[in-house]
């Protein structure tokens, strides 16, 4: 086999599997498109952990506004004339 | 009146029972993609929007009024969200031999959804302009499709 044959059948095998692969992807993602389901392209909601984030805030920023002022320094039990 | 007449025709043409299976599937699921890469899309800048608000306002009435405009967009797309596995569960059914009706029950939720995002106020001002002439649109196809989706069905958490 001379060395023009050999590259001959060289690309014309390159050819093939080259052919071959782009059938499989080709095939995988026909498949793949026809039975994906809402499931898996829904995954988690960003929008809603940023929107829970906001509740989060909003129920810290809540706290701080019932806790009591901090009680004027010095000792209650000197109060009542004692 | 020439509008209604266009959306009974569009309905119609959603309904028509040459849609196999198969073509509700592909639409279904090409819709649910869109809503999740509007998902993926809204977050970052809602985010900011919450830091942003968190720095500004001190009180908690504050910070949620400042809020609120984007509190139909999240609505709206857990709404949306909701009403595409609705409408798979819908679907299943219908390829289990019962009829199309909760699948397109399932459309009107998704249609009422994406019009609560496309009608907010925070909308309008950080993610797109829509022109007033398709807000009339919409505002028709989502009152429509609002009164039409039952939201209970969806058992969603809206607080």
């Amino acid at each position: 086999m001379g060395e023009a044959e050999l590259i001959s059948a060289g690309m014309s095998l390159l050819k093939t599997v080259v052919e071959l692969i782009s059938q499989a992807v080709a095939g995988d993602t026909k498949a793949r498109a026809r039975i994906r389901r809402v499931e898996e392209v829904l995954k988690d909601s960003p929008t809603d952990r940023a929107w829970s984030r906001a509740m989060d805030i909003a129920a810290q920023k809540g706290r701080a506004e019932t806790i009591p002022p901090p009680a004027p320094p010095g000792n209650p039990f000197d109060e009542g004339g004692r | 009146m020439s509008r209604f007449v266009i959306f009974f025709a569009v309905l119609l043409f959603g309904c028509d029972s040459s849609w196999t299976i198969d073509t509700a599937q592909r639409s279904l699921t090409a819709g649910a993609e869109v809503v999740q890469v509007l998902d993926e899309g809204v977050a970052p800048i809602l985010n900011a929007e919450i830091d942003r608000a968190a720095a500004a306002h001190q009180t908690r009435a504050t910070f949620l009024a400042a809020l609120e405009p984007w509190r139909p967009v999240w609505l709206g797309l857990q709404i949306a969200r909701a009403a595409f596995t609705l409408g798979q569960r819908g679907l299943d059914a219908w390829r289990a031999g019962a009829g199309a009706s909760d699948f397109i029950a399932a459309g009107a939720c998704v249609l009422h959804g994406l019009t609560l995002v496309l009608e907010s106020p925070a909308t309008q001002t950080h993610l797109l302009e829509v022109p007033p002439q398709v807000r009339e649109w919409i505002t028709l196809f989502g009152g429509l499709a609002g009164g039409v989706c039952d939201q209970s069905s969806l058992n969603l958490e809206t607080e």
